[in-house]
Order: C-alpha cells, then sequence, then structure tokens
C-alpha cells in the first residue's frame, strides 16, 4: 500500500494552524466618524481556503452627561480596508434635560425652580465576532474601529482584546 | 525513510469537524412572546460530537418618556434564548433592558437604548440528525414601541467527541 502523506487534510475536520492576540490600548472618541481601537493584525494565511475566525472583546461606555439629542455607540471590523461586520447600537445615550419650573408664592412673589436632569454612565461589555475567508495566502490586515454616531458622545472604550483564529477549511458551512 | 507513529501529536491542533456561521436577519417586532430572531442548522458529522454555539448581536430601542410627573411606567426588560429542535436550550434573562425616565413639567425625551448581547453555550447532539438552532427574544412589554434587534452572528462548531473530557469528575462538563 502507498504510503499518505501525513497532512491537515488526512483528518477529516479541520485543524487550528495559527493563532494570535493582543491587548487593545484604550481609547476615548466622541468622533461622529470610525476611529481605530487598537493596532492593526496582521496574519498571513498558510492556506488559502482557511477561515479567519476573529473575536474581539472589551468594554464601552460613557461617563459624560449629553448635552443634546440621542446617540448610540458603534463598532465595526474591517479587513483589507473593507468593512467586515458592524454592531451598531452597542450602547445608547440620551440627552440631559433642564427643566424650568414657575411658582407663585402668595406672599413673597414668584419663585422659579430649576431641575436638571444628566444621563449618564450607560456602559456595556462588548463581544464581536465574525469569520472571514481569506481565499488566498496573502497577508490579512485586521482592524476595529468605534464611533459615536451623530457625535457629541464622548465614549470610552477599554480593555480591548483581540484574538484571530486560522482554522483549516474547507469544512465551512457544509452541512 | 523511517515511518513516524501516526499519534495525535503528528498533526497539530484540535479537530473541528465542521464550522457553520451566519450573519443573520434583522428583527423588528412589537410582540411580548417568544419571537425568532432566526435560525441555522448544522448536521453533526458523528454522533459524539460536541457542538459550540455563540451568538452575538444588538437590542436597541427608542424610547419616550410621556411627560407626566413621575413618568416612570415605560420599561422593558428582555430575554434571549437558545432553543436547539425545539428545546429552550439556554436562556439569559434580562440581557436586555430599556427604560425611559420621568420628565416632570411637560418636558419630554427620547431616549436611545442600545444593549449588546451574547451567549455562548454547548451542546450534545447525541445523534447526526439535522440540529436547528433557533435564536428567539421575549420580552416583559411593548412599553415604548418596537424593539430592533441587529447585527447577529451566529457560529457553530463541531468538535469533535472524545478530544474534551472537560474536568474530571464534573459530570456537568462530561
Amino acid at each position: 500500500m502507498a504510503l499518505t502523506k501525513v497532512t491537515k487534510h488526512i483528518v477529516y475536520g479541520s485543524v487550528l494552524v495559527a493563532h494570535y492576540g493582543q491587548d487593545y490600548a484604550n481609547i476615548t472618541t466622541s468622533s461622529s466618524s470610525y476611529v481605530q481601537w487598537g493596532e492593526d493584525t496582521v496574519l498571513t494565511p498558510q492556506y488559502s481556503d482557511s477561515h479567519l475566525e476573529m473575536v474581539m472583546t472589551g468594554s464601552m461606555y460613557t461617563s459624560t452627561n449629553q448635552n443634546s439629542s440621542s446617540h448610540y455607540g458603534n463598532a465595526k471590523f474591517v479587513v483589507n480596508g473593507s468593512d467586515e461586520y458592524f454592531l451598531r447600537g452597542i450602547i445608547g445615550a440620551a440627552q440631559s434635560i433642564v427643566g424650568n419650573h414657575n411658582h407663585q408664592n402668595q406672599t413673597f412673589g414668584e419663585n422659579n425652580g430649576r431641575q436638571n436632569w444628566f444621563f449618564q454612565n450607560f456602559g456595556s461589555a462588548l463581544y464581536m465576532c465574525h469569520v472571514h475567508a481569506p481565499g488566498s495566502t496573502n497577508a490579512q490586515n485586521m482592524q476595529t474601529f468605534v464611533m459615536a454616531d451623530s457625535g457629541g458622545l464622548s465614549i470610552v472604550c477599554s480593555d480591548g482584546f483581540f484574538t484571530v483564529s486560522e482554522i483549516a477549511g474547507e469544512h465551512y458551512n457544509l452541512t | 525513510m523511517a515511518l513516524t507513529k501516526l499519534t495525535k501529536h503528528i498533526v497539530s491542533g484540535a479537530t473541528i469537524v465542521q464550522v457553520r456561521y451566519k450573519d443573520c436577519s434583522n428583527l423588528s417586532t412589537g410582540n411580548t412572546g417568544s419571537t425568532v430572531w432566526d435560525t441555522m442548522t448544522i448536521t453533526p458529522q458523528y454522533a459524539d460530537s460536541i457542538l459550540e454555539v455563540r451568538f452575538q448581536g444588538i437590542c436597541r430601542q427608542a424610547m419616550e418618556g410621556t411627560g407626566g410627573n413621575n413618568d416612570n411606567s415605560n420599561n422593558v426588560e428582555g430575554n434571549l434564548h437558545m432553543f436547539i429542535n425545539g428545546s429552550n436550550e439556554y436562556t439569559i434573562n434580562d440581557a436586555f433592558s430599556f427604560a425611559d425616565f420621568g420628565m416632570p413639567y411637560g418636558n419630554t425625551s427620547t431616549s436611545n437604548k442600545g444593549k449588546a448581547v451574547n451567549m455562548f453555550h454547548r451542546h450534545l447532539p447525541g445523534s447526526t440528525n439535522l440540529q436547528t438552532i433557533s435564536m428567539q427574544i421575549t420580552r416583559s412589554s411593548n412599553d415604548g414601541g418596537s424593539v430592533t434587534c441587529q447585527n447577529g452572528f451566529l457560529i457553530a462548531k463541531e468538535i469533535a467527541g472524545g478530544v474534551l473530557l472537560g474536568t474530571p469528575g464534573n459530570a456537568k462538563v462530561n
């Protein structure tokens, strides 16, 4: 019987080919345009039929009061400059309200009262996962971006950790 | 050339039999009862495989106070459920919640409420029959109107059985 070379294909199923992870430094943004959170992660697949499983965890919160309008915090994965996956509405925030109230004091005349409502400390844990099929053995540049939609919302992106796993194909979405 | 004994060490890595994943459809609903966000199927290749299922997405809602004094009546608690083959496999109660704030003196304000939801679970299908994974939500009320569930991503991995034995003596993970 001829010998069969032992490769990843000799075992039915897929194997974990490569794995990489890095911490993201905390950032704060109030931009209504996407800004990058953390640094680029570049992985060169060993096989063109591999899939890259990207996972990012962290938190997103706002600790400042909002002066106007309503907001959401968003995040996305970008691979090789193309949008790969969005999470829109991770946290929400409302405008703060200043309420004026007039009442008449019969003895001493009119007095004005005023109350403020400040909405703050909206926060949420963040877990984001997606699978990317590079289709080649070219280097894949993976990035995470965040934004405050409609602007003005100051968002703290904290404790980010990103991992990518190269999982050998071709056993994806077959059944 | 000398033959090399074939052991698990000759091929590095754990055996993942197959992976199936899906970008889920968005859902907007005013229902409070069990409502399907999206479904996905996977057919195990081996009866003793382990299914590792992960899900994430966003539930969001814009709530507006009615402006009355002591208006704090709008509250929504939402639960996230993972059904497999019609059985409730896993539930996270209060996975998301929304509320408005009282606005005395006639002031009203629309406030956006968004929550990232995610779930991880391990399922033992025990057969090679088709497994249908259904992500569902329930809500305590429809205060403030419909909820929007978006950006869902569902991934299921079939991991070969006999590889991961879990913690010895712990029947829950063996």
